[in-house]
């Protein structure tokens, strides 16, 4: 089985030289096609450098990032969502003064070969509201279409960030803490909606509640002074005393 | 050699002049990220006031009491807009604070006009400061641009040691990063953002001041120097002082080579083409590093 | 859906009302320096308003836009260029659009802040180039162009003096102003229409919030690219069709202070909204023209009016009707209060514009309102004591309604704010 998405003795620093902070060392990881993979830490641990690398925003000080068997090291942002990676953002990152829908239709453009059109209308891409409306349905925002993202309820302004995330029918998705600041019964709706919308797809995930964590993950990794000290299926994670070491919430979370 | 020396003390004076002005605005952005697009405007300024104040107090030495009184007018007046304009905007961000300060520096051109009319003021260098320091191949050195030179970078060693060796930079700079922490700390915050912004606009007024009675003083010198310092801005890097730096000194030689050589390129003579260089190098520097040369502030 | 189609009507009537009424004079050079104001004012917000790239050198495009047209009248008037004079506009388009192509290259990387200064340095570059390339730009004074005789190359004799026989003349000031109207009409829906195309789309994601749309897989500097292009293919046109009005072109229509009249305009009017900068635009040719006719402070009252549109109203005059539209403004005050309100509003003006022309009689240069006010008994001290009492009143009188009237529904929509 070839990985989907590989992480090659990744490392990066942050600062100039003199007063380099190292963030990830020598990190490596791959993901099967089809595994929904979370990586858990403390804070300051790497995970939103990861995530920054492997989307483009960052270039890693070495290593190479491979998705789906090509090399994608230091290609714009754009060129990897291209390449069938989307990501969602920890601290929600939407086009504020667009509707729900725009919002949707955007994201579909974007993985549209007539994204820069302008000579035809819109509106006459029908194809391309479908589905829009349709991930506006699965997100459960199909009664707020019309309302611009900046006037939503922080639950529904997440749901969208998922909804852009995912409309692009990318075969890779990366969320970033999709259940920060969300209540107990909200972040379980939210679980049921990633485990519904990734079927299929390949999840890398960066969370730090740990009832998501194992009720998500068919695999686990834990990442600790940039550094990954192991990765393993749910259980064997929870039964690592090297994990409860660096990371001692990750025992709190029954199964 | 004689116009390769003259050359380099007139380029060099001139870069410091232009550091003064670009090392306010950069100071004032990166202290509390505001660009003032009327920063030149607020040097023009500091060359009336600079005129009229030194016409007052004419028996006095009026161009020493000039030069201490206008910069802390146009201070005083920068605080007063930062008080009653730009702080409540402040929250709508960066480009609301830009298209303000644009809107201000209409204003001020106009009211500039309105108040001392449309033609150039007679705004001179004192007596004292008219003689020749001293002379390099029978061409004389004027005091005055010694002078010029001199305070340009006393004033920059001052901000400079101020940001460096006291709290008031460490301070300053966590109030626009993190807002709430240093009002948790006790500090208030608004009062520190005017004495930054007035500040800024003083070392302008000082700029205007020894620029004005050394060049011209008219109702277009903050259009003509203005598009110049944001250009410097851009090559040196937004938000970066040492790039500014040498982003000034580098357009200071530019323009003063380029008016004394006397040949053409492409028909084009090389002492015509002098006000172009500066955006010339903006562009040529920007094709080859997006972000200026010492910039790392993406915004 | 029928209130759009309505402003789409009122504004092609507004647009047809003057060459149809007017034969000449000041009315149709007004109605026709509007129209040009109204394309570059829409074009300019589709940087601004559209993609949230705040320029300061717009007026580069239109400018060697109108240079490109009046060089193509001349070889048109001298019989070397068999091109219609009515469709100039297009090779305006073309000028102006390759120049950006070449300007957008440089200057589209970045937005925010940077994106404005460094069209403020380009902007200058181009201005300051023109005068080393006299030939081409025709230096101090110009280049002039007669479009009379441009017109009569494109028709056959025998033509033209058949149609000068019906009383109807191709050059006159009216046949240009219908030039013009149908050139910001057909210019104006082209724009419009623009807005609601995928890219059109995407420009609003890429001001909003141009990194998640590198996320989404768009790349924002090509998303800026393409909508400069644009603009400056449509402020293109609108040079053009000021070549075939003034008949001269110089290098001032490239420099800074007519950018910043372009921007100024698009703002004061609105970029939120599609018809804001045309209301813009109409606020400065009237200024700049009519009010400039009997008073020389109209550049101070533009730049008070643009001053308080930043603090007070960010999404311009098109906000402010909106807003009141929307009775958020007089909703609790009733009709006599929305009268009171008007009044305090009129009365903070008329004592402004009091000062204000005090101030400039006091300087030495009075304009006719100025006059007016001399005429008052007492003279001047009368009219200044006068004018600060009715400023103060009436900004208490506002103060005192608004604190009566319900907040604003939602903050006018700031443009071009970075995310």
């Amino acid at each position: 089985m070839s990985a989907a998405l590989a992480f090659r003795g990744i490392s990066h620093s942050f600062g100039r030289s003199g007063r380099m902070r190292e963030v990830l060392r020598e990190f490596d990881l791959a993901i099967a096609s089809g595994e929904r993979h979370a990586v858990i830490g403390p804070n300051g641990a790497g995970k939103s450098t990861l995530f920054n690398i492997a989307s483009g925003a960052l270039r890693p000080s070495a290593g190479r990032v491979i998705l789906d068997g090509a090399d994608i090291t230091g290609l714009a942002p754009f060129e990897i969502s291209r390449r069938g990676l989307a990501r969602s953002q920890q601290v929600t990152s939407l086009f504020t003064h667009l509707s729900v829908r725009d919002n949707l239709r955007c994201a579909v453009l974007g993985a549209d070969r007539r994204r820069y059109a302008f000579w035809r209308a819109l509106e006459g891409l029908t194809a391309v509201r479908a589905r829009a409306e349709a991930m506006a349905e699965a997100v459960g925002l199909a009664a707020q279409l019309d309302r611009s993202a900046g006037e939503l309820p922080y639950a529904a302004q997440r749901a969208l960030e998922i909804g852009v995330a995912l409309a692009g029918d990318a075969k890779v998705i990366l969320l970033d803490e999709p259940t920060a600041g969300m209540s107990q019964i909200e972040s379980r709706a939210m679980v049921a909606l990633i485990r519904r919308l990734t079927e299929g797809r390949t999840l890398l995930l960066v969370e730090h509640d740990m009832d998501v964590v194992f009720g998500l993950a068919d695999r686990v990794s834990v990442l600790a002074g940039g550094a990954l000290i192991a990765t393993g299926t749910p259980d064997e994670i929870r039964g690592s005393p090297q994990v409860r070491e660096v990371y001692p919430t990750a025992k709190n979370a029954d199964a | 050699m004689e116009f390769l020396l003259v050359s380099l003390l007139n380029g060099l004076s001139y870069g410091l002049l232009l550091f003064l002005l670009s090392a306010g605005l950069t100071v004032v952005f990166s202290l509390m990220g505001v660009l003032n697009f009327a920063h030149a405007s607020f040097y023009m300024l500091g060359a009336y006031l600079g005129f009229q104040i030194s016409l007052w107090f004419a028996q006095f030495g009026g161009f020493w009491i000039a030069l201490v009184l206008a910069p802390l007018a146009v201070g005083a007046l920068g605080m007063l807009v930062e008080r009653h304009l730009l702080r409540a905007i402040h929250r709508r961000g960066q480009t609301a604070e830009l298209l303000l300060t644009f809107g201000l520096a209409y204003l001020i051109a106009e009211a500039v006009q309105l108040l001392w009319g449309r033609s150039a003021l007679p705004f001179h260098p004192p007596a004292s400061l008219e003689g020749a320091l001293f002379s390099l191949y029978g061409s004389a050195f004027p005091a005055w641009r010694a002078f010029m030179m001199a305070l340009a970078l006393a004033m920059l060693a001052a901000i400079a040691l101020t940001l460096r060796y006291t709290r008031v930079g460490l301070i300053v700079q966590a109030a626009f990063t993190h807002p709430h922490m240093v009002e948790a700390l006790g500090h208030d915050v608004p009062r520190i953002f005017m004495w930054t912004f007035g500040a800024g606009t003083a070392l302008a007024g000082l700029a205007g001041v020894i620029g004005g009675s050394a060049f011209v003083t008219e109702p277009g010198m903050a259009a003509a120097i203005g598009p110049i310092v944001f250009v410097i801005v851009v090559i040196g890097g937004l938000g970066s002082l040492p790039g500014a730096f040498i982003a000034s000194m580098a357009v200071g030689f530019m323009q003063t080579f380029a008016v004394g050589l006397d040949f053409a390129v492409a028909g084009v003579s090389i002492a015509q083409a002098a006000p172009v260089l500066p955006f010339l190098a903006m562009v040529l520097v920007l094709l080859f590093r997006p972000s200026g040369l010492l910039g790392n502030r993406a915004d | 859906m029928t209130s759009r189609r309505f402003q789409w009507i009122a504004f092609a009537v507004l647009l047809a009302a003057p060459p149809l009424f007017f034969e000449g004079g000041f009315p149709l050079t007004l109605a026709s320096q509007t129209g040009i104001a109204i394309i570059l004012a829409l074009s300019y917000n589709m940087l601004l308003g559209q993609t949230g790239l705040l320029s300061f050198g717009h007026a580069v495009y239109a400018g060697l836009g109108a240079y490109a047209a009046i060089h193509a009248m001349k070889l048109i008037g001298a019989g070397s260029l068999p091109f219609p004079v009515a469709l100039l506009p297009l090779i305006g388009a073309v000028a102006g659009g390759a120049v950006a192509v070449l300007l957008g290259y440089v200057s589209s990387r970045r937005g925010g802040l940077t994106f404005a200064m460094i069209s403020l340095g380009i902007g200058e570059m181009v201005h300051a180039a023109a005068a080393l390339f006299p030939a081409l730009f025709g230096g101090e004074s110009g280049v002039t162009a007669d479009r009379a005789g441009a017109l009569v190359q494109n028709v056959a004799t025998a033509t033209v003096a058949a149609v000068s026989q019906l009383g109807l003349d191709f050059s006159s000031a009216r046949a240009v102003c219908w030039l013009i109207a149908a050139w910001t009409l057909a210019s104006a829906l082209a724009m419009y229409g623009f807005t609601r195309t995928p890219l059109g789309r995407l420009a609003n994601a890429v001001r909003d919030n141009p990194e998640r749309a590198a996320q989404i897989g768009v790349d924002p500097r090509r998303v800026r690219w393409l909508m400069m292009i644009a603009a400056g293919a449509f402020a293109g046109i609108a040079g053009s069709l000021s070549a075939i009005l003034f008949e001269i072109v110089s290098a001032e229509n490239l420099g800074t202070p007519a950018s910043a009249a372009i921007l100024i305009a698009a703002f004061i009017g609105g970029t939120g909204a599609f018809f804001g900068p045309v209301a813009g635009a109409l606020v400065y040719t009237l200024m700049s023209s009519a009010i400039a006719a009997i008073t020389p402070a109209w550049p101070m009252y533009l730049g008070a009016l643009f001053i308080l549109i930043v603090l007070k109203a960010p999404g311009g005059l098109a906000s402010i009707l909106e807003d009141t539209r929307l009775s958020g403004i007089f909703g609790q005050l009733g009709s006599a209060g929305m009268a009171l309100t008007g009044l305090s509003a009129l009365a903070v003006l008329a004592g402004f514009v009091g000062l204000v022309e005090s101030a400039y009689a006091l300087a030495g240069s009075p304009g006719t309102a100025a006059g007016w006010l001399a005429m008052l008994p007492g003279g001047r001290a009368t009219s200044v004591v006068l004018s600060a009492a009715l400023f103060m009143a009436g900004r208490e009188a506002w103060r005192r309604l608004a604190a009566r009237r319900r907040p604003l529904p939602n903050a006018a929509v700031e443009p071009g704010r970075a995310a």
